[in-house]
């Protein structure tokens, strides 16, 4: 999943990823990509929700993916090893290797899960070898080229041995020393290995150099105590032992997340090709400092996959579209177009192909929304408000050069009043650098923006033809005074 | 031969060594013999706060009987300049480190010499070996203290005596010759080193025959590859159980390796019978006698990093003034240090024939807290500290009395009066002409005139017996009462007369405290007010 560290399952999704599955449709994109496998939905979930922002990690993805859309069977052959060893210790031993353990029973769990994952292992690197060189990615030729490096067949039958070893059959042999306190200290493992016999040991007449003697079997404080010394002799091998088991599990869980992602991305992409539905690896690429967006043919992929089929495609020319204002008719596409754009984000910085014939578009660190809700339910607070106390939450986690995207928003007061409240927000967002999308119904708002005739800002019109039907297609255009809201509502009224 | 001593280490320590010689020299009491009276917390303290200070001290060395020196007033000025002189050599960083390190060896010492003395069947060689160790340990206390102090320019009279007398101990040739003897037996046994196998419940212990090659390292190398992180740099430390009672598996371990080295366990055993008793008392009662100034140096040491002064008070004897500079409340001082702030500081200023503060002002505006500091640092004075404020001269107190108001009990006025009344005849009736006596809003259950009335009267009564003391109270006429009396007032700030400054000053009572007090007695004052009322 990532060109230098292990994919991060624990690391936090964007704070407002509940805001971004409702209003960016996520959930459609999740269901295609799972099929019902909740393990695939997180997965894709947390790669959506987690954007890259480094190209070069980005395009690893990317090639990663064009692999595993190239190599379906190999993708999932692999995917279901992963499942199949984890299933497997899991119904075994579910290890949980907590710190408090003895050094014994971490010792003895180690060792059993090594035991059982050393098989899995070399089922791996075997898969590996098999399918080395048809893969083409740097992430998939590094996997099969390190696991073919260091799990070689006489290293596994090395560890093999230990591990017999470890099971401790003939007891735990210790060179200790004689510690401050007349105390048993310093203790160190030797290898544990049958004791050898020395036959001019047992003569009589010879010193003695061994004194044994036994624990009555009921003794329990006598056992504990003995336990303890064992543990003191083992406890760094049990350390190293357990880390060792945790490695190797942790390898296994990490592989089945990151396999699980292309697994799901390779979901996606055969049911687009069922509705014959085109995606493309959009191009990240831009000068440093020189923000740069278009697409073409650019549709809402969770529009399609509802609909199952082909939604209107927009385009939008190359240029900087640092404010991009959304205006026009009622039903006209607006929030859809507002919609996609987010969406397309997403899926690029998840190394994923978006819904375009071709796309450029520039990394962002984080994408917010900020939609029209409901009526707040619990009546505490003023619609506007309401507004207010959730842009200024967006605003404290908002890096700077963020994409925000607007839907109707501060549009619940005077009209006058929204709009210096918007036009307040968007200015102090330009000047951090973030990319701002804004649909909205106010004149005053939108032509503001308009007639300051920056080079950033782009003013889009929702096509309105002749007739009052809609395009559902953005035009290029300065706002008009009115929203033609009568049109639909004669529609609406029309009998 | 039967090694066993349970008894012998129970005299190890005490009061007077193997010879019968008692400890001669002491740091708190310039006359050694004379040991503080015992006797019960006066009350006042509590009212001052000074129970928490003095709770704190006592606890942060529970093991010391300290509570008492802390408590009770000295005599005379000589005793209080006797352990000044002490303090302020302690004050010199080298002598203070090198006090303390010796203090928690000889702690250690004895903590050994309890273990060893606790018989428990079956561990004799450990117990043996914690007495050895007590003893080494105990040498190294007395010779490293005597190494530091020889330097040292001291100046006390008390830490002198400590000094040549360890001067002497140290350099004898019994104390010599055990110190090496002990070493020696120590160094021998934990040479010694073996095998030993586990195997079930059966435990076999041998001159080691493998070879010792660490197993732990061979298995870390092969599983490098399997681990996440870098292995750890070097080897560890092994550790040894750190049950601090050995268990008798250990033990019976111990025993049979006591029979394949018998020479170094026998020479264990001669060693432990040579001396049944080892610390001198002069040495056991100057350590323990040190706690009363460490514990102290401890309390204060964070009030001083926030920036607050100590001082060594001058103790007048003939004239009958007061003065303090830059004072505080300790304890408000201590806890406020915790938090990382400082507190307000106070001036204390009586001529020679002033002898009452009438303190008056606005409520919360620090005039308890001003009433509290005044008894504390008398009392602190008293019993031989460094006393909060920049500079202090002030009488030598035998006690500090206080009347501070109880929990209000509106049920049953006339009794709360009554109680009163009762407690403060009490405290008047104890009071000497030597003693201080701080009364904080005495008659706040009465009506205004009748608080006018009683308070002339106990005043005049103060006057009178020429009591030294410090009146809190809303009644302003009081402040200008007759010529003893000293009219101070609380300070609030000239442009927000809601914020308190906390500081108390000399001053005419000026009436606005009064009404202040009275208004925010029903919750009506301005910042009350504002607190009730949320916008």
């Amino acid at each position: 999943m990532h060109r230098a560290a292990d994919w991060d399952l624990d690391a936090p999704r964007l704070v407002n990823a509940a805001d971004l599955r409702q209003d960016l449709g996520l959930d459609q994109v999740l269901a295609a990509a799972a099929r019902q496998d909740l393990f695939l939905w997180d997965n894709v979930d947390r790669a959506l929700l987690s954007p890259l922002v480094d190209v070069a990690d980005i395009r690893y993805r990317q090639h990663a993916l064009s692999d595993a859309l190239w190599h379906p069977q190999m993708l999932r052959d692999l995917y279901a090893l992963a499942v199949e060893a984890i299933d497997a210790e899991r119904s075994v031993h579910r290890a949980w290797f907590l710190s408090t353990d003895r050094p014994d029973a971490r010792l003895h769990r180690a060792v059993s899960v090594l035991d059982l994952l050393v098989g899995f292992l070399r089922r791996l690197r075997t898969l590996g070898e098999l399918h080395a060189d048809t893969v083409a990615s740097p992430a998939f030729t590094n996997l099969f080229e390190s696991l073919s490096e260091e799990l070689s067949e006489d290293y596994l039958e090395t560890v093999t041995d230990h591990l017999r070893l470890l099971h401790l059959r003939d007891g735990v042999p210790m060179a200790v020393r004689i510690a401050p306190g007349n105390r048993v200290g310093d203790y160190q493992l030797l290898r544990p290995e049958r004791p050898r016999m020395r036959w001019s040991e047992l003569l009589p007449t010879r010193p003695r150099t061994s004194y044994s003697f036994e624990i009555p079997p009921r003794d329990e404080s006598g056992f504990r105590a003995l336990a303890a010394m064992r543990d003191s002799g083992l406890a760094e091998t049990a350390d190293v032992m357990a880390a060792s088991a945790l490695h190797v599990l942790d390898f296994f869980h990490q592989l089945r997340a990151e396999l699980a992602f292309y697994v799901g991305a390779l979901n996606l992409h055969e049911r687009l090709a069922e509705l014959g539905l085109t995606t493309c690896f959009p191009s990240m690429d831009s000068a440093e400092g020189h923000p740069e967006l278009s697409f073409h043919g650019l549709y809402d992929l969770a529009l399609a996959l509802r609909t199952g089929t082909a939604p209107v495609a927009n385009d939008l020319r190359p240029g900087p579209h640092g404010l991009i204002v959304i205006t026009g008719a009622n039903s006209g596409g607006k929030s859809t177009f507002l919609r996609s754009i987010g969406l397309a984000q997403l899926l690029a910085q998840a190394g994923l192909g978006v819904p375009a014939e071709a796309m450029q578009v520039d990394a962002r660190p984080a994408v917010f929304t900020h939609f029209r809700r409901e009526e707040d339910p619990t009546m505490t607070s003023g619609k506007l408000d309401e507004e207010l106390i959730r842009m200024s939450a967006i605003v404290d986690a908002m890096p700077a050069g963020s994409l925000m995207l607007f839907n109707e928003s501060f549009g619940s007061t005077y009209e006058q009043e929204g709009s210096e409240i918007a036009r307040n927000i968007v200015h102090a967002l330009l000047d951090r650098d973030v990319r701002v999308g804004y649909v909205t119904h106010m004149y005053d708002l939108a032509q503001g923006f308009a007639a300051e005739q920056r080079a950033d800002v782009t003013s889009l019109r929702a096509e309105r033809r002749t007739d009052g039907t809609r395009s559902y297609r953005m035009i290029e255009g300065e706002p008009l005074p009115t929203s033609y809201g009568l049109d639909l509502y004669e529609r609406v009224f029309a009998d | 031969m039967d090694i066993t001593r349970e008894s012998s280490t129970t005299i190890a320590m005490g009061s007077r060594d193997h010879a019968g010689r008692a400890a001669a020299v002491s740091v708190l009491f310039g006359v050694a013999e004379a040991v503080g009276v015992a006797r019960p917390a006066p009350p006042g303290l509590a009212d001052l706060n000074l129970d928490d200070v003095i709770s704190a001290l006592a606890a942060s060395r529970p093991e010391y009987d300290i509570e008492a020196q802390y408590l009770s007033p000295l005599p005379d000025r000589a005793a209080v300049e006797y352990r000044h002189d002490v303090f302020r050599d302690l004050e010199r960083p080298e002598v203070e480190a090198a006090v303390r390190a010796f203090s928690d060896r000889v702690e250690a010492v004895r903590r050994r010499v309890q273990s060893a003395s606790k018989a428990q069947h079956g561990i004799r060689w450990q117990q043996r070996c914690w007495y050895a160790d007590a003893i080494s340990a105990y040498g190294r206390a007395a010779t490293e203290l005597t190494r530091l102090l020889a330097d040292a320019p001291l100046q006390s009279a008390g830490l002198i005596a400590v000094r040549d007398h360890l001067t002497r101990y140290v350099g004898s040739p019994e104390f010599v010759a055990m110190v090496t003897r002990t070493r020696d037996v120590l160094d021998d046994l934990q040479s010694i080193s073996f095998g030993l196998r586990i195997r079930g419940g059966k435990v076999t212990v041998s001159r080691q025959a493998d070879e010792a090659v660490d197993y732990s390292d061979e298995v870390a190398r092969v599983f490098d590859r399997f681990r996440h992180s870098a292995p750890p740099d070097g080897p560890r430390a092994r550790a040894t159980i750190d049950d601090p009672g050995l268990n008798h598996v250990e033990a019976q371990v111990v025993d049979r390796v006591a029979l394949l080295w018998p020479e170094q366990f026998g020479a264990l055993t001669a060693l432990c019978a040579t001396y049944p008793s080892f610390v001198d008392p002069t040495v056991d009662r100057f350590q323990r006698e040190a706690q009363f100034y460490l514990a102290y140096l401890d309390y204060i040491a964070p009030v001083r990093r926030a920036g607050q002064s100590f001082c060594y008070p001058r103790v007048l004897t003939e004239e009958r003034r007061c003065e303090v500079e830059e004072s505080f409340d300790l304890a408000l001082a201590h806890k406020l240090a915790g938090q990382g702030g400082g507190v307000v500081t106070n001036d204390i200023q009586l001529a020679d024939d002033e002898r009452i503060l009438v303190v008056t002002g606005p409520n919360h505006g620090g005039k308890t807290t001003f009433a509290r500091m005044v008894g504390q640092v008398h009392h602190l004075a008293a019993v031989g500290v460094p006393v909060p404020g920049r500079t202090a001269a002030l009488p030598l107190v035998d006690e500090v009395f206080t009347h501070f108001e109880r929990a209000e009990n509106l049920d049953d006025n006339r009794g709360k009066l009554e109680d009163d009344l009762r407690r403060l005849h009490q405290v008047i009736h104890a009071a000497t002409s030597r003693s201080v006596v701080i009364l904080n809003e005495v008659f706040t259950s009465t009506s205004l005139s009748d608080a006018r009335t009683m308070g002339t009267k106990i005043l005049e009564e103060l006057t009178d017996r020429d009591i030294l003391a410090v009146y809190v109270t809303f009644v302003d006429e009081l402040a200008s009462l007759n010529a003893s009396t000293v009219s101070l007032v609380s300070q609030v700030r000239d442009d927000d007369p809601s914020q308190r400054t906390f500081k108390v000053v000399r001053q005419p009572a000026n009436g606005i405290a009064y009404a202040v007090a009275l208004a925010s007695r029903y919750g009506l004052a301005r910042d009350q007010l504002r607190e009730r009322i949320t916008p």
